[in-house]
């Protein structure tokens, strides 16, 4: 899932960034949803001498180091250090993407991401002219290999994106009616201190927020996670969290979900859900007649 | 370049069967399957004139693109089909009257005039709703199965020109309904067919066409007059329409979004990467706290 932000950088900073012909470091930080100008750093030797002093120059919080190579080439330090507000790290590679975007793209090479200045060397900055980073010459599906075996040593805490909101009583006994199909709509939503509580049944309610909605349509139930476009992005993520525990825990109440989707616009999401229960039409849409049309009633000839 | 996108066209099987006709019929068939959609009409024209014995058969099972006519009496227009044809005049739904003029022609009973005329109303205004603009008639006829048995077809005509790059689009709707009293209800026999196509030749795109037929059943209650009826078969056209335009939103479009993304990642798979994994240490943290 890839979250959009809104956070752009001033013209102070983008000002800054175009005159940088002697600038070997530009320091940039969040500050009111918008990435501001610190300070930057003029060029006094190569590249490798001055990277120990630019370093030496950054500050303990959350902030960007967009660094000017002598291939004139820039790399994009995003440090994030552990204590940094959780929103913020959230937030932290999208906007760094953002930046890069508004400053142009192409004149990026690979990002670098640090949790503590021990972590920056040199050597990881990438100074060749043209990028050659070898995982994008890979396919997704091996991609997914090298990645499930580096987090193999990790599954414990990767466990935990299935983790278990606690469901109310009232919306557990709303979930159970809903299979002995005595509703067929329940929503449900994430309260903020972590706990899926029951928002309506039988009605649908405003579709201003995010919520969860089990449907039933055509006697085949379905799991709806709505998430509008315009929601913040914390209320995104706790959503996507606490889905996959929920689906879960639905299906633990003996529910037999026919799907399970996901929806972004309030204008779709009763079409996304009628398309849902759609048999899967499959690519020849074979139609085979149960009856016959009814004969036309003229003559074809006189 | 050229593009275009057969749907699996199949037919019922014809009325009659003669032995030897059966195989042509079947070869003709299959060849209006496996050609292009948007020349059916100009195929099933050879067709008739290479096997003349079978021009009935073919003209009742092979649907094609409806055309539009203006009622010379009330001046609106209506649709041109096999089911308002007799011999080579066109009956207008609006004044029952047939043009070219013919004499004894074939004209709906009576009652099944009336239902005309209120289904006529209805569906025009299903059309405005639906479809905004559109030209929509609405036959009835007596099938000649059995007592109290009728037959009614609705047909929407809507062509969009110049829309969004869109060089001409349209769609037809073929609703044919068999309606056929059984106890104290009526089996509503419904078959459909869609015809869609649509030419963008400024996106290098060029022809998109197909037709998809699909059929629906239902016992359903109806009181004595028309009303009940025309309440029943709007709801199963204005169902099977939507579940219509659904599939054939998700197989024409639907496919091909998967395939260009799978072709190439929109948002550069190291963005999804980062983005699942910065997930994950969230769910780890809510974890955590949740635990205390």
């Amino acid at each position: 899932m890839s979250i959009r932000t809104n956070i752009h950088c001033t013209a102070e900073l983008k000002a800054a960034f175009e005159q940088s012909e002697n600038t070997r470091a530009i320091f940039a930080k969040v500050v009111d949803e918008e990435v501001v100008l610190m300070s930057s750093v003029a060029k006094s030797s190569s590249d490798e001498e001055d990277y120990t002093a630019v370093l030496d120059s950054m500050a303990e919080e959350c902030h960007y180091v967009l660094f000017h190579l002598d291939t004139d080439r820039w790399t994009l330090i995003n440090f994030v250090p552990e204590e940094t507000p959780v929103r913020a790290k959230m937030l932290a590679s999208s906007v760094g993407d953002g930046l890069k975007k508004d400053l142009g793209l192409n004149l990026f090479n690979k990002d670098v991401h640090a949790t503590e200045k021990a972590d920056l060397s040199f050597g990881q900055l990438d100074v060749t002219l043209a990028p050659v980073d070898t995982s994008e010459a890979l396919a997704d599906s091996e991609k997914e290999v090298i990645a499930m075996e580096r987090d193999a040593g990790e599954v414990a805490v990767q466990g935990a994106s299935v983790m278990s909101f606690a469901v109310t009583d009232a919306a557990a006994e709303t979930i159970r009616l809903f299979k002995g199909e005595g509703t067929d709509l329940v929503a449900l939503n994430v309260t903020d201190d972590e706990r899926v509580e029951l928002l309506a049944k039988d009605t649908m309610p405003g579709l201003e927020g995010g919520m969860f909605l089990l449907r039933r349509v055509q006697g085949r139930a379905v799991f709806v996670m709505f998430v509008p476009e315009t929601l913040p992005v914390k209320a995104k993520m706790v959503l996507t969290s606490a889905k996959g525990g929920l689906v879960a825990q639905v299906k633990a109440l003996g529910l037999d979900l026919a799907k399970t989707i996901e929806c972004r616009e309030a204008d779709t999401l009763e079409a996304d859900i009628e398309a849902a229960v759609e048999p899967e039409a499959d690519a020849t849409m074979e139609y085979k007649p149960k009856f016959k049309r009814p004969a036309r009633p003229g003559r074809r000839r006189v | 370049m050229c593009c275009q996108h057969f749907i699996e066209l199949q037919t019922p099987k014809p009325h009659q069967t003669h032995n030897m006709s059966d195989a042509q019929y079947e070869a003709g068939l299959d060849l209006v399957r496996r050609l292009a959609p948007t020349k059916i009409p100009e195929l099933v024209g050879h067709l008739c004139s290479l096997c003349p014995d079978l021009t009935d058969d073919w003209l009742t099972s092979i649907d094609q693109p409806l055309q539009v006519k203006r009622c010379a009496q009330t001046g609106r227009d209506f649709i041109l089909c096999d089911y308002n044809r007799d011999a080579d005049s066109y009956r207008s739904p609006f004044s029952n009257e047939y043009e070219p003029p013919l004499e004894d022609a074939v004209l709906p009973p009576d009652n099944l005039r009336q239902l005309e005329a209120e289904a006529n109303d209805i569906f025009a205004t299903f059309t405005k709703l639906y479809y905004e603009s559109g030209v929509c008639s609405v036959y009835a006829w007596d099938p000649a199965t059995e007592d109290g048995a009728f037959a009614m077809g609705v047909f929407i005509h809507k062509v969009g020109e110049g829309h969004r790059g869109l060089d001409q689009g349209v769609w037809d709707s073929i609703h044919v309904f068999e309606v056929v009293p059984e106890g104290d209800k009526f089996a509503y026999r419904l078959t459909t067919t869609v015809l869609l196509s649509m030419n963008a030749s400024g996106t290098g795109l060029k022809t998109l066409a197909g037709s998809y037929t699909q059929q629906a059943e239902n016992n359903l209650k109806a009181g004595s007059g028309w009303h009940d009826h025309v309440v029943n078969m709007g709801k199963m056209v204005e169902t099977m329409e939507n579940q219509m335009r659904n599939s054939l939103q998700s197989v024409y479009f639907g496919k091909a979004k998967d395939v260009l993304g799978e072709l190439r990642d929109a948002a550069g798979a190291s963005q999804t990467q980062r983005m699942a994994a910065l997930q994950s240490s969230l769910a780890a943290q809510l974890k955590a706290r949740n635990a205390m």
